[in-house]
C-alpha cells in the first residue's frame, strides 16, 4: 500500500529498450499493422491526477504491465496538478515536471476539483492544447456534458480492477500514443 | 450487450474518403451509425437542422463529429470554431482528420477545441486499420455527451465490481 504523501513521485520507469512496435492491444487487434503505419511517439510523459492511493497503485501497476515505453507520473489533487503544469511549488524545474503530452484527470479531488482544473488549463494559451482525458468514476450525463463544455478532450469511466485499468490503458496507448497526432511541446 | 446506437457525423468533401470510411466503419462492427456531409457549411446546416436537415428525428444531433480540415465553402477550422462557440454544440467531441502533417495546423486545431487530430489514411488498408481503431475507441470506450444509454463497457465493470 502506498501512502498519499510518499507516493507523490512514484513515477513509473518503463524500460527504454522496450520495442515500441509490439504489443498491440488484444481488444484492438483488428489492426495489427497499425503501429507500423504510424510512427510510435517516444519519450512522452502522461500525467495522472487522482487523489485515491489505491487507484494510483492500480494505475501504476497496469501501466507497467502494458509496457507502452512512456512515462506515467502522478499528482494527487487539483492544486498539485496546477503547480506541476504551471511550474510552481515543488515543480519548478523541467526535470521535476516534464511537460505532459496527455493528462488523465479525476473530477473529484480535494483542494481544486477536476472542473476547476479544466477551467484553468483550457483557458491558458500555453496549456490549452494538451489533451485532457477526464478519467473518473462518475458517468452521470450532466457531468459528462459539463466536462466536455469545459474543454475535456475525452471522457472515460475509471475502472476499479487491475484488468480494467490494463484494458483502458491499452486503449489509451493505442489511440492517443500511436494513432493521434499530439501537439508539439 | 451492445451499446445503444449513436450517430457519428463525418464532414468530408471527398466522396472516396467517405466511401472508404463507411466501408471500414461497417466492417469494424461498430453499433454506431456513421453519416456524411460534404463540407463545413453542410455540417452546420445539419447541426442547426436547416434546409433538408430540418427533421430532427431523421437527423439526430451526432454523439461525435469527424472533421476534414480542407473543405470548400467552410473549412474545418471555421466549422470547428463555430461549433465551439455555440452553446448547444460545443460539447460534441470533434476528431479532426487532415492530410496535412503541418504542426501549426495540428496546434491550431487543438487550440480551437479539437478533441483529437488524426492523419488521414492514405490507402485502403490504412482506412481499415485507422477507422477500425477509431470506432473502437470513440465511441466504443469514451463516454459521449449525447444520449444516456448504458455502455457495455461500464456494465462489464459493474459486473466485475459486484464480484469483489
Amino acid at each position: 500500500m502506498i501512502s498519499t504523501k510518499t507516493a507523490i513521485h512514484h513515477t513509473v520507469e518503463c524500460t527504454p529498450t522496450q520495442p515500441s512496435l509490439v504489443g498491440s492491444p488484444p481488444d484492438l487487434t483488428k489492426t495489427p499493422q497499425l503501429s507500423l503505419i504510424r510512427g510510435h511517439q517516444t519519450g512522452i510523459t502522461i500525467l495522472m491526477a487522482d487523489d485515491d492511493p489505491d487507484d494510483c497503485l492500480l494505475a501504476r501497476e497496469a501501466w507497467e504491465e502494458i509496457k507502452s515505453g512512456h512515462e506515467l507520473r502522478f499528482v494527487h489533487d487539483g492544486q498539485e496538478i496546477l503547480d506541476y503544469v504551471l511550474r510552481r511549488g515543488l515543480y519548478t524545474t523541467q526535470q521535476s515536471a516534464p511537460r505532459p503530452r496527455i493528462i488523465l484527470l479525476d473530477l473529484n479531488m480535494p483542494k481544486k476539483n477536476g472542473h476547476e482544473v479544466l477551467g484553468v488549463l483550457k483557458t491558458n494559451p500555453e496549456l490549452q492544447t494538451i489533451p485532457i482525458i477526464v478519467f473518473t468514476t462518475t458517468r452521470h450525463i450532466d457531468e459528462i456534458i459539463r466536462a466536455y463544455q469545459e474543454g475535456a478532450n475525452a471522457f472515460m469511466t475509471k475502472p476499479s480492477t487491475f484488468e480494467g485499468y490494463r484494458d483502458t490503458f491499452r486503449a489509451v496507448d493505442h489511440f492517443w500514443l500511436r494513432l493521434v497526432q499530439l501537439p508539439n511541446q | 450487450m451492445m451499446r445503444h446506437s449513436k450517430t457519428v457525423l463525418m464532414a468530408d468533401d471527398d466522396p472516396d474518403n467517405c466511401l472508404l470510411t463507411q466501408d471500414a466503419w461497417e466492417e469494424s462492427g461498430s453499433p454506431h451509425t456513421i453519416r456524411f456531409v460534404r463540407d463545413g457549411a453542410e455540417l452546420l446546416d445539419y447541426l442547426y437542422h436547416r434546409g433538408k436537415f430540418s427533421d430532427t428525428d431523421d437527423y439526430p444531433l451526432p454523439g461525435m463529429i469527424l472533421l476534414d480540415l480542407n473543405m470548400p465553402r467552410k473549412n474545418g477550422h471555421q466549422a470547428l470554431k463555430e461549433i465551439r462557440d455555440h452553446d448547444v454544440f460545443r460539447h460534441i467531441p470533434v476528431v479532426v482528420r487532415t492530410t496535412s502533417i503541418d504542426e501549426d495546423d495540428t496546434r491550431r486545431s487543438y487550440a480551437l477545441g479539437a478533441s483529437a487530430c488524426l492523419t488521414k489514411p492514405r490507402s485502403a488498408q490504412e482506412f481499415h486499420s485507422t477507422v477500425g481503431a477509431l470506432s473502437q475507441y470513440w465511441p466504443g470506450m469514451v463516454e459521449l455527451p449525447l444520449g444516456n444509454e448504458n455502455p457495455a463497457w461500464d456494465v462489464s465493470f459493474n459486473e466485475v465490481r459486484e464480484t469483489l
